[in-house]
């Protein structure tokens, strides 16, 4: 894997994605910082790893499932205990659609 | 302080009643009202008045716990119920947890004493503790730097006294990494020991809890206690838990022979040469274990044309030496060679595993001489089965060899080895204050004899001493020696010098 670099595009495309605006002096220095960042995981491909089994757990639990039976959990007053505004046992909200 | 014992040491406190739990809370708070405005270490204080409460009913109680009573301080995701949890950030600022998380159930379960909710940064997002939104913790070693992070409240807690112990969080460090940078010991375990549930993610498939303490010790009581199955976290491990506690006087000795390289060796002979060093001795136990490196450093130096002398200050083996690598040791500037002979009867030698022959040892030595070397024999006295006979044999063997020097030094078993399990088996060991295990002293203190009284092992020490160095072949020879070498006032100098009849 080369090391990988970053054009002004690129920051540019990613300050979007963000929603931040970035003045074009500043462009410049992100453009270095994040090329260094970004280049410095290539350092990864240096380790060896012949024989090394790909491991991402090291639990073995696959698909840990419970019975679906009905259980106590909380009173409906401990669950509303945080919320900022309650009506009548319910959360109460802003209203999403008009 | 108090707070400067560790968790066992001060169970054993407060179960003998030399102290009590409102003491051990009230130096927290001394720590805390003196040093806590600079360190910055909580986030949320409990209410001081709630916890002295709390350890005034814990010193009424009977001890069945070791955490029982002990101050601690936990990390702020973790959920605590009724006590104010914000994971670092204003957006929690104000949230109230209605459950407990699994680990804090269990801690306060065992009857421990919660202080505070500590520092972090904010969601478990940094190494140092300065990316809070309640003021950074500063490292309680000097102010200037930072503690360390993500769970910097717990570690600069834990070092300035204001708890006992702390249960951390570590993703990428943030146990390990603080415990550091503050001088003292955090876990990091393996993901799915320790559940989990009630504790505000970070990285949910990499996030374990853990404990941080002084010592491994403690992080191991403390692991004891919050390890194990939760079946309200779905990646928690459905195993065994070790008894970790029982398991911490296992050898940490592994099996690696891992030697620096021949370059290496040499480079840093070199820098020693050049700061001004006169002589470097080797201290590889033992030099010649890997016989062909052994001949290549030698070569090394010789072709680097180091000129110095040098010895092999440990005992080298017998059955790893030959006429090649003796050689090349007298061209590269060695003037000493040292054995490991312990013992002059076979059957001793065959009992302790030495794994070498007194023929060997003969040829050896034989060999040494034929190359100019002065040799030196290690010896041992009181080696399992020893009689005063087989220690008598030893010392007319050590003659034989006409070595130049002889040390004989009575045995002491040391903790992780086979004569140590076996005379620990026999009931002949006699303390395990580990302080008094040191190479020159009294071994009487530490252990009886299976098969020698101390007065004729004390006895067969003074005389072959007596033995080997007023033999009249020895005097001879070491004084022409001296003559040869030149040293021969510094020896009769150092003759009289010695103690020989103490």
């Amino acid at each position: 894997m080369k090391k990988i670099t970053l054009s002004k595009d690129d920051v540019l495309h990613i300050a979007k994605l963000a929603k931040l605006n970035i003045s074009d002096k500043l462009i410049d220095k992100y453009q270095h910082q994040m090329t260094d960042i970004v280049g410095f995981v290539s350092e990864l491909t240096e380790l060896k790893t012949e024989g090394v089994p790909p491991t991402s757990q090291v639990t073995g639990l696959v698909n840990v499932f419970r019975d679906d039976i009905v259980t106590t959990s909380m009173s409906q007053e401990e669950v509303l205990a945080n919320a900022p505004k309650k009506h009548h046992g319910f959360f109460l909200t802003d209203a999403v659609f008009k | 302080m108090l707070l400067d014992l560790s968790i066992k040491q001060l169970s054993e406190g407060l179960k003998n009643k030399r102290f009590s739990s409102l003491d051990l809370v009230n130096e927290c708070y001394e720590s805390i009202d003196k040093l806590n405005p600079e360190i910055n270490a909580f986030i949320t204080l409990l209410d001081k008045g709630e916890v002295i409460k709390k350890a005034k009913e814990a010193d009424k109680k009977t001890k069945d716990n070791i955490l029982q009573g002990i101050p601690f301080v936990i990390k702020d995701p973790f959920s605590t119920k009724g006590i104010r949890t914000t994971a670092g950030s204003n957006v929690l600022g104000n949230y109230i947890p209605q459950y407990n998380s699994t680990v804090y159930q269990k801690i306060i379960d065992a009857g421990a004493i919660l202080i505070g909710k500590t520092n972090m940064d904010a969601w478990g997002h940094g190494a140092s503790t300065e990316n809070t939104d309640f003021n950074p913790t500063k490292n309680p070693w000097d102010l200037t730097r930072v503690a360390g992070g993500s769970s910097g409240g717990n570690a600069a807690a834990i070092t300035a006294r204001m708890a006992a112990f702390a249960i951390g969080e570590d993703t990428g460090g943030s146990i390990r990494n603080p415990s550091g940078w503050c001088n003292i010991t955090g876990l990091k375990v393996t993901y799915g020991r320790v559940s989990r549930y009630g504790v505000i993610s970070y990285v949910s498939s990499f996030d374990t809890m853990g404990p941080m303490a002084k010592n491994a010790e403690d992080c191991a009581i403390i692991l004891k206690q919050i390890a194990g199955y939760d079946n309200k976290d779905a990646t928690s491990y459905n195993g065994i838990v070790p008894d970790y506690v029982s398991l911490l006087d296992k050898n940490i000795q592994g099996k690696k022979f891992r030697p620096k390289s021949v370059k290496r060796v040499v480079d840093e002979i070199a820098y020693m040469l050049k700061a001004g060093f006169k002589e470097i001795n080797f201290l590889d136990d033992t030099f010649s274990t890997d016989l062909n490196r052994a001949k290549l450093i030698c070569e090394e130096i010789i072709r680097r044309g180091l000129k110095f002398p040098w010895h092999p200050l440990n005992g080298m083996r017998v059955d790893r030496v030959d006429s090649e690598l003796f050689s090349l040791m007298k061209e590269s500037g060695c003037y000493k060679v040292s054995f490991g002979i312990e013992s002059g009867n076979q059957e001793i030698l065959d009992r302790i595993n030495k794994g070498i022959k007194l023929e060997q040892v003969i040829r050896a030595v034989k060999l040494a001489k034929k190359e100019g070397f002065e040799t030196f024999g290690y010896f041992m006295l009181g080696l399992p089965g020893e009689t005063e006979s087989t220690m008598k044999e030893t010392v007319r063997f050590a003659k034989k060899l006409k070595l130049d020097m002889a040390k004989f030094n009575i045995t002491i078993p040391l903790p992780g080895t086979e004569i140590f399990k076996e005379w620990d088996e026999k009931g002949c060991i006699k303390t395990k204050d580990w302080a008094k295990y040191n190479f020159y002293a009294p071994y009487e203190a530490i252990y009886e004899h299976p098969t020698v009284p101390h007065s004729i092992l004390n006895k067969s020490y003074r005389n072959a001493y007596l033995a080997f160095y007023f033999d009249p072949s020895f005097l001879l020879r070491r004084f022409f020696g001296g003559i040869k070498r030149g040293v021969l006032l510094r020896d009769i100098k150092l003759f009289f010098k010695t103690s020989w009849f103490n």
